[in-house]
């Protein structure tokens, strides 16, 4: 019969060879490869971690065989605690080493740190990305052992290299900003938007319902649809309207969505309908809409489409029933959403108007295959704002493509392959603007 | 009398080069190099520095005996790297790799360029080499063959001066209805060539039979299966 001492010597070899193994595995792609900030920062966490853990273990073991007949339930449990946290942290590993700077849009990355850092209460944050195998984004909310002033965006490892797929990252930074706005408590806005949940739901729901669990899960789906739209908001006021666009290519709406889909909510999504008409209204208020509301593009006439349903249309079926109180409720709220991510974001206008003067010669330069990072206004040299360089890429790609294959030998716009090719060297012209601007503001900062 | 235009010729100087960076990015005779960081200092009296990149191709050790330049060389021959500011890349001795600059250029209708080695850096037996010349209108981040010929492996920095941009007139007007090239438009890391097949260089000088080496294994009757048909170039 095993000794509880060599039990306890047997699991404890098993947890520190655990640990080891995750501690070589990111120091063998740490010298593979090169890492965000972030990562590269998790990263020593998890050595630091490692070391600590093992040296735990060791200790522990190292007591008992001095007092074996004290091998007690205490010990199991220490090494159980140690394993599960590494267990967890096993699962973050894999995605993160794979999320290397060659396979992730670097420039995107950073301009979204320093955006998501604007946001008050979070100067410190640091965005670590996973790539994971879904066709999702995602933000991955780690358990309370980890570092709640890092963020974890999980992002489709096929979409990694892809600039435009990738703005839908701020929809996830959304998801972070909430939740932490929900926990810290600390925002007014954020207290109107809780009050105003509760008000559509006593005043519309909570009388309707019979029980406490289907109060529970009908709050549930208000604050979900509130979390969806607060998170488009969020995105559009530091990106503008290339984050609509993003969305409705990744969502795939462009031709393929039936009239009955985009305006039926799901139990954690509002109707597409409802999402694009809040997008619009906002890039209306902060003036970008004005200048893309011409843009000879099915985007946004589908935008214009989406927005232009009626309320009643709106559809929410519980048990194919349909509930139409329940956007009724959800629409009271809407409002409050607004003034929420007004008053955590910065001046979207301003931003709005760089893009309105620099649009049409940013698009000039990626017309003739010029990186638009330095434009020439009255007789000056100066960088436009990287959102403007994002969303002049972003209508430039959307409409003038063929222009700019027309220009070049042996490429024709129907052939996919030629496509594909200008449009990845159009994300890169994008990509090195927005890093050029960093570096020219970093060297400007440093006098 | 010639006019004044006429009579430039020979290598570009710095009032010219700054005069040319002011012109509208998409003006033909336009230059543009970007990120110019610390303008005063990389402008000299007749050479622009450029500085090193992040992103490198590093030869790859190959499975097979040899390397054919053909169509899978874009994915066969080199590894990627990116080696972000602040950090640097060891060339071991005697070994190439491929880099860029970190400035994206643009050259202008009228002008040619060559990149020749800064010669701080050439004194350290590191030699940006062999295909320095660069055409009119080119775009792009410029691709650098970077030889390490010491007997020392050495540190290479992204972000520092390697090397001097100098451009040259040549008499040519813009041809706005000329198409570009596509081959080399605009890139922002450095490139792997794009070969044709070897058979597909040679038909054009009438040669209808080509030589090349075939990958594949001897099952066990003893036949020769193609491993990869991509190099089937019958």
């Amino acid at each position: 019969m095993p000794s509880p001492q060599n039990s306890l010597i047997h699991e404890a070899t098993s947890v520190f060879r655990l640990v080891e193994s995750i501690d070589r595995y990111v120091a063998e792609h740490e010298n593979l490869f090169a890492y965000t900030d972030a990562t590269q920062d998790f990263f020593s966490d998890v050595h630091t971690g490692a070391a600590a853990t093992k040296g735990s273990v060791a200790e522990l073991i190292r007591k008992l065989s001095q007092t074996p007949e004290r091998a007690e339930l205490r010990h199991q449990r220490e090494l159980l605690i140690h394993k599960g946290h590494w267990r967890t942290l096993h699962t973050y590993i894999k995605p993160a080493t794979d999320a290397h700077t060659l396979n992730l849009p670097l420039p995107l990355i950073r301009m979204a740190t320093d955006d998501l850092r604007t946001t008050p209460g979070m100067s410190e944050i640091a965005i670590v990305v996973l790539l994971t195998p879904e066709l999702m984004f995602y933000h991955n909310m780690p358990q309370s052992h980890f570092d709640s002033e890092r963020v974890f965006v999980e992002v489709p490892y096929s979409q990694g290299p892809s600039f435009f797929a990738s703005l839908i990252i701020y929809h996830e930074l959304g998801h972070y900003v909430f939740e932490k706005l929900k926990m810290d408590q600390a925002s007014r806005a954020f207290v109107d938007l809780a009050d105003a949940q509760e008000q559509a739901f006593a005043q519309r729901l909570g009388p309707a319902l019979p029980s406490a669990s289907l109060s529970s899960w009908a709050k549930g789906r208000l604050d979900a649809w509130t979390k969806e739209i607060f998170c488009d908001l969020f995105a559009l006021r530091h990106l503008g309207p290339a984050f609509s666009f993003t969305l409705i290519d990744f969502l795939a709406l462009i031709g393929l969505m039936e009239e009955e889909t985009v305006s039926t909510f799901d139990q954690e999504h509002p109707a597409a309908a409802l999402r694009f008409r809040e997008q619009m209204t906002r890039l209306d208020k902060d003036g970008w809409w004005a200048h893309v509301s011409d843009l000879p593009s099915e985007h946004v006439e589908l935008m214009k489409r989406l927005a232009r349903k009626n309320e009643s249309d709106y559809i929410f079926e519980f048990q194919n029933t349909g509930i139409p109180v329940f956007v009724e409720a959800f629409l009271s709220i809407v409002p409050s959403i607004h003034a929420l991510v007004v008053a955590i974001t910065p001046h979207s206008p301003a931003a709005a108007e760089d893009f309105g003067r620099r649009r049409q010669e940013i698009e000039e330069c990626l017309l003739h295959g010029i990186v638009p990072s330095k434009l020439l206004a009255d007789g000056t040299t100066l960088s436009p704002k990287p959102v403007s360089m994002i969303n002049a890429a972003y209508c430039f790609y959307l409409t003038r493509l063929p222009e700019l294959m027309k220009k070049l030998e042996n490429q024709e716009d129907w052939n996919l392959e030629h496509r594909k090719n200008w449009v990845e060297r159009l994300e890169a012209w994008t990509m090195k603007g927005i890093e050029d601007a960093q570096l020219l503001a970093q060297s400007a900062d440093d006098g | 009398m010639a006019s004044e235009e006429s009579l430039k010729h020979g290598v570009f100087a710095r009032r010219e080069i700054e005069d040319r960076l002011g012109l509208p990015a998409h003006d033909p005779k336009g230059l543009v190099i970007t990120p110019l960081l610390d303008r005063k200092r990389a402008l000299d009296l007749d050479s622009v520095d450029v500085r090193l990149g992040t992103y490198f191709l590093l030869p790859r050790s190959l499975p097979e005996a040899y390397f054919s330049p053909d169509r899978n060389t874009a994915t066969s021959l080199h590894v990627k790297a990116h080696v972000p500011l602040g950090q640097y890349l060891v060339v071991p001795a005697h070994q190439t790799v491929l880099g860029s600059t970190l400035e994206f250029i643009k050259l202008p209708c009228d002008a040619s360029g060559e990149v020749l080695t800064k010669s701080s850096i050439a004194r350290t037996f590191i030699v940006v080499e062999t295909a320095p010349w660069i055409h009119p209108e080119y775009r792009g981040c410029l691709t650098l063959e970077i030889a390490n010929v010491s007997n020392t492996p050495v540190l290479l920095y992204p972000g520092r001066p390697i090397g001097q941009l100098i451009l040259l007139h040549i008499e040519r007007e813009h041809d706005p209805n000329k198409k570009i090239g596509s081959t080399y438009f605009g890139p922002i890391y450095p490139e792997a060539p794009p070969f044709k097949n070897p058979e597909e260089d040679l038909r054009g000088l009438g040669i209808r039979q080509t030589s090349v080496i075939r990958k594949g294994t001897i099952d066990r009757d003893g036949r020769f299966k193609l491993r990869d048909d991509r190099v089937n170039r019958k």
